[in-house]
């Protein structure tokens, strides 16, 4: 099997932007996604079953849709839908300098070999456990809006968003669009920090529009009478075996305010929305070095100005090194593309650096501006740590509390990496592969022991990345012989 | 400056459980462990109680006789202290001790097993050789294409994600001290005693972590696949030599395979936790990472052998092609040059003693029991002089300056 | 209750699965998690201390949202999938509650 140049994982607008410019200087390409169709989590499109007229029309999706346009029109690209990549295999002997990707799709297992491999895997809502929040009705805010944005279903009556990150407001509006009723959206932070951004009034032009657009859906939201409140935040969730309410507490110098103040809202739904987590576990399990950054997700991959990262033939770009929106994932998928082109002798160091002089300039810009976003997104560490009483489950693939996990590290005073605090509490071992309670385990690790999060380090990630049916594997071990 | 009359180097189940028996028996000691504890093979192995001679070793039955019969005596010690350890250390290790089958599918593996039968009961082991119908009945979790298998009612399996810290925190209440994050990288013969140096490792704890000097009167070597380097840093050669190993993981899975389930002429060793997983493995081999002298840096899985570990597998347990695959991870451990134990004390090195070896986990809190004995008090309770590094002198005939 | 938007959203003729059961009529490119919302059965499988489990992140990175799904013509037996991620196609047939380990 003869390797193809370039395998991406992701068909986010990293992934398409970096498959758009690798095509065009006539390299193979393959881009793989366990989504249907090309878009990312930006743009989860509907199904090609399901027609919508003017879908995301707003402006400030225009330039990812004529993105997405021009991707899914280039009849040079491979797309992979419905694959997942489960990790990086062992090189072949007779091939070592290309890697290899081990999928799985419709039709099973495979293997595909590439020269150069660009992860960009995007990333996932920040879970932030709170008691009650493994109840069935508390929701990611992202995955409601892939509901509304994708399946074009308004998924219960009457919804609450809690978190800190501003996507929670543009989440609501589609809700309520779409004909839900938000009871209320509420912030963590104070107005104050989120006004912030009022101090760089440069910046704040420079991306107006994107300001504009919130700006817009607070207004309508607004109109429609729901509430946003700041400095406060959903405590618990309550309801037998199906959300019925939350509790609400207000939260005065990053403290909740005593019981009694406390209020419920009744609601089906509650989207959860602080912040994200980049999906950093392929690059992890292939070696590549990473660093922590509690506001851009975690673990995130270190890169040099080309989007390589520390392991050759290895790219990484959007959100995966680091959360900053679309547009840097976008510009980051064209670097990296071209690096590769230049990494595979297709363009030398001039013709690159030319190309990549404008995508850079434009990354400086946004860049600066998704730097500022994440600072304002994130509440401080003693919210969560309010917020993760004993009681709560911490790691839900296994069933594991705040309490038990603290109580064992109270126990082995020895457990200091993130790895030996998973051998020992089982965090991280479950069907998740620890994705969602890694940061926590990171950073409960950390504050416990007094010591920095890249000390504790992340869990090792192993493939598969996602569970696989043995039998599959069977049946291509056979095909295989 | 620490000081200690031992110091462990490597904080694996030897290591750890060597903290514990020599803390018991009055010595004051400091482990070192360059990673995490339990970071090396102890917290990544299969944790398989395998009483029964592996098929390898009788292999090499000849070669070996006199040292099988050593090994029967050690397994029953080892049977012996298994079945004392929860008590022992006060923590519940998922220990189960509910049997295990060695399978045979085919006439000529039938007849190993007789053979293995015959060897085994005739050195003092108690097996029961299982017909077709008896393995039906009693495991019927077995495929047809299983004709015979070998049953050892000692066998089962411990969880080592539990046991070597059980063993630290057991010592650690005794007095004894850990130093993770320590990388021992000078080892310095001094006219009554040894100087050792550490540096940080990455994944430093610390507190205690990183460089520091020691000096003490007594060194064990607990280095696992690592041990041959940190005996080089002392002026020896210790022939023990690195091996990556693939393990497989299904989700949790209902109550299906009720025992440790082993191969007579396959690689394939399985078993049910307590939380469902089936843990499968058996010797198939992973691509070993740069020595970097710690157990974390990972060896590699290889597809080869993840693909054929589970085709073996399921077709021993034809269930398990209804299961996922949740997760492979992969471990390196030491195997000697002749299959056999390192344990006692190094002859060219005054008070340098050294505990690795292979199956480390079935018998680790024997070797670390017994090399605790020698150490403090000259002997043991049962003869390991078979297992001494005094059988390689040979290899370090011309290593006598290298250490001073 | 969930509901489909209507509005400037054409769907193709409806195709039927079974949930539970119970004959649920969906639309194609609709997926099980949007057919067991608009089923009004919102829980997914039960873990082995019998806590219902949904719908998380609807992305496919959680797990939180595994039923046992049997399509006809596989000609396999169930297999567990995430609902956020599968398809409904004619005859699907999805089970929740304690459906992990009856696919075993
Ligand atoms: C749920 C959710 C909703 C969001 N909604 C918005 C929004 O409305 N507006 C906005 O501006 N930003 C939104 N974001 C932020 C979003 O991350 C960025 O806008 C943008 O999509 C990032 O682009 P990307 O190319 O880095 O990654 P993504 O767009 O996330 O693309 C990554 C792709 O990789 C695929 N993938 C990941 N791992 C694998 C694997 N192992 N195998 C195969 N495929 C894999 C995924 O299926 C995905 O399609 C959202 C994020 C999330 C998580
Ligand atoms: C995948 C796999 C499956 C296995 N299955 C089984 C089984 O089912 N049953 C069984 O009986 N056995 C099994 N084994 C073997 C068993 O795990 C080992 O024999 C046993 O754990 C060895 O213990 P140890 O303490 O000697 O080594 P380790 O646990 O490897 O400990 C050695 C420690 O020394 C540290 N170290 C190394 N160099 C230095 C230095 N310079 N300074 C400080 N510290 C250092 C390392 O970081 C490491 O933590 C398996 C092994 C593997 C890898
Ligand atoms: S809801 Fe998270 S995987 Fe389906």
């Amino acid at each position: 099997m003869r390797p193809v140049d370039l395998a991406i994982v992701g068909a986010g607008p990293a992934g398409m932007a970096a498959a758009l410019t690798a095509v065009a200087h006539g390299l193979r390409v393959v881009v793989i996604d366990e989504q249907q169709q090309a878009g990312g989590q930006i743009l989860r499109q509907p199904p090609a079953a399901i027609r919508v007229r003017n879908w995301l029309r707003d402006r400030v999706y225009r330039r990812q849709q004529q993105l997405l346009q021009r991707a899914q029109q280039d009849s040079r690209i491979e797309w992979c839908w419905q694959t997942t990549v489960l990790g990086f295999l062992d090189r072949d002997p007779h091939d070592p300098a290309s890697q290899r990707l081990w999928l799985h799709g419709p039709g099973g297992t495979s293997e595909l070999a590439a020269r150069s491999v660009l992860v960009a895997a995007g990333c996932h809502d920040l879970a932030v456990p709170f008691p009650g929040w493994n109840l069935p009705g508390v929701m990611a805010a992202g995955g409601l809006q892939a509901m509304v944005k994708s399946q074009q279903l308004v998924p219960g009556e009457r919804f609450v968003f809690a978190g800190s990150h501003p996507l929670q407001l543009i989440v609501a509006d589609q809700i309520r669009r779409g004909g839900g009723e938000v009871a209320a959206v509420l912030f963590a932070q104070p107005l104050g920090a989120m006004l912030g951004v009022r101090k760089r009034p440069l910046l704040m032009l420079r991306h107006l529009g994107k300001l504009l657009h919130i700006g817009g859906v607070m207004w309508r939201l607004w109109r429609a009478g729901i509430p946003v409140r700041f400095g406060s935040t959903v405590v618990a969730a309550e309801g037998e075996r199906q959300l019925a309410a939350v509790r609400v507490a207000r939260l005065r110098d990053g403290v909740f305010e005593p019981e009694q103040t406390r209020e419920d809202i009744a609601c089906d739904h509650l989207g959860v929305c602080y912040s994200f987590l980049v999906a950093s576990e392929l690059p992890r399990q292939a070696g590549a070095a990473v660093s922590w950054s509690a506001e851009r997700g975690g673990w995130i991959v270190d890169v040099d100005g080309w989007q390589r990262s520390s392991v050759a033939g290895l790219y990484a770009a959007g959100e995966t090194t680091g959360v900053a929106g679309a547009d840097v994932a976008r510009e980051e998928g064209e670097l990296a593309a071209l690096a590769v082109l230049q990494d595979q002798g297709v363009l030398d160091a001039a013709q690159a650096e030319k190309l990549a002089a404008p995508v850079r300039r434009r990354l400086s810009s946004l860049g600066e501006f998704a730097a500022v976003l994440a600072q304002i997104s994130l509440p401080p560490w003693g919210v969560f740590e309010q917020l993760l009483t004993d009681s709560t489950t911490l790691c839900k693939c296994q069933g594991i509390s705040v309490g038990e996990f603290g109580g064992l590290l109270q126990e082995h005073s020895t457990i200091a990496t993130a790895n030996s605090a998973k051998l020992r509490s089982r965090t991280g071992m479950g069907l998740c592969q620890g994705r969602y309670c890694g940061y926590f385990v990171t950073r409960l690790l950390a504050r416990h022991n007094e010591i920095s999060a890249a000390e504790v380090g992340p869990f090792s990630a192993r493939s598969p990345v996602k569970p696989v049916p043995i039998a599959d594997i069977l049946a291509r071990e056979r095909e295989l012989g | 400056m620490h000081s200690c009359d031992v110091a462990i180097i490597g904080g694996g189940l030897i290591g750890c459980a060597a903290a514990f028996y020599l803390t018991r028996l009055g010595k004051r000691v400091i482990v070192l462990e360059s990673d995490a504890l339990n970071g090396g093979a102890s917290g990544r192995n299969a944790g398989s109680l395998h009483f029964q001679l592996e098929y390898r070793l009788l292999e090499y039955q000849e070669q070996l006789q006199d040292h099988i019969a050593h090994l029967v005596p050690f397994t029953r010690r080892a049977i012996e202290q298994w079945r004392g350890l929860e008590t022992l250390l006060g923590e519940d290790l998922e220990l189960v001790m509910h049997g295990g089958i060695m399978v045979a599918e085919t006439a000529d593996q039938l007849q190993r097993l007789q053979q293995k039968y015959e060897f085994e009961t005739r050195h003092g082991m108690q097996l029961e050789l299982l017909s077709r119908s008896e393995l039906r009945a009693r495991a019927p979790y077995l495929d047809d294409r299983v004709q015979g298998a070998l049953y050892c009612a000692d066998e089962g399996h411990c969880n080592p994600r539990y046991l070597t810290l059980a063993y630290a925190r057991a010592a650690q209440r005794l007095g004894a001290v850990f130093h993770t994050g320590s990388r021992v990288h000078s080892v310095q013969r001094l006219r009554h005693e040894w100087a050792l140096a550490t540096v940080a490792s990455v994944a430093g704890d610390a507190e205690h972590g990183g460089r520091a000097d020691y000096r003490c009167d007594t060194i064990l070597n607990a280095a696992g696949a690592w041990a041959a380097d940190v005996g080089r840093l002392a002026g020896v050669h210790l022939p023990i030599f690195p091996v990556g190993l693939t393990m497989n993981v299904t989700e949790e899975a209902p109550p299906l395979v009720g025992h440790l389930v082993q191969h007579v002429g396959r690689r394939l060793s399985m078993k049910q936790v307590r939380e469902g997983n089936l843990l499968i493995g058996g010797g198939w081999s992973a691509r070993l990472p740069e020595l970097t002298g710690t157990g974390s840096a990972a060896a590699r899985p290889l597809y080869r052998s993840v693909c054929g570990n589970l085709a073996t597998a399921a077709e021993v347990v034809p269930a398990l092609r209804k299961l996922h695959l949740l997760r492979t991870w992969t471990g390196v451990t030491g195997v000697t040059a002749d299959q056999l134990p390192l344990l006692g004390e190094v002859p060219q090195l005054p008070r340098y003693f050294v505990a690795a070896g292979g199956s480390g986990f079935t018998f680790g809190p024997t070797y670390a029991e017994l090399i605790s004995q020698l150490i403090a008090a000259g002997e043991t309770a049962y003869p390991i002089a078979p297992f001494s590094p005094a059988r390689f002198s040979h290899i370090n005939m011309f290593m006598r300056e290298a250490g001073h | 209750m969930a509901h489909r938007i209507e509005t400037g959203v054409e769907r193709q003729p409806s195709l039927q699965i079974e949930i539970d059961g119970v004959a649920v009529r969906v639309h194609p490119g609709e997926t099980v998690a949007a057919a067991l919302l608009l089923a009004g059965r919102e829980h997914c499988y039960t873990t082995r201390d019998g806590e219902p489990r949904s719908l998380f992140c609807n992305m496919g990175s959680c797990f939180e949202c595994l039923v046992a799904v049997s399509v006809p013509g596989e000609a396999r037996e169930p297999r567990w999938r995430r609902a956020c991620m599968t398809p409904v196609s004619e005859g699907m047939r999805v089970r929740t509650g304690k459906c992990l380990q009856e696919t075993l």
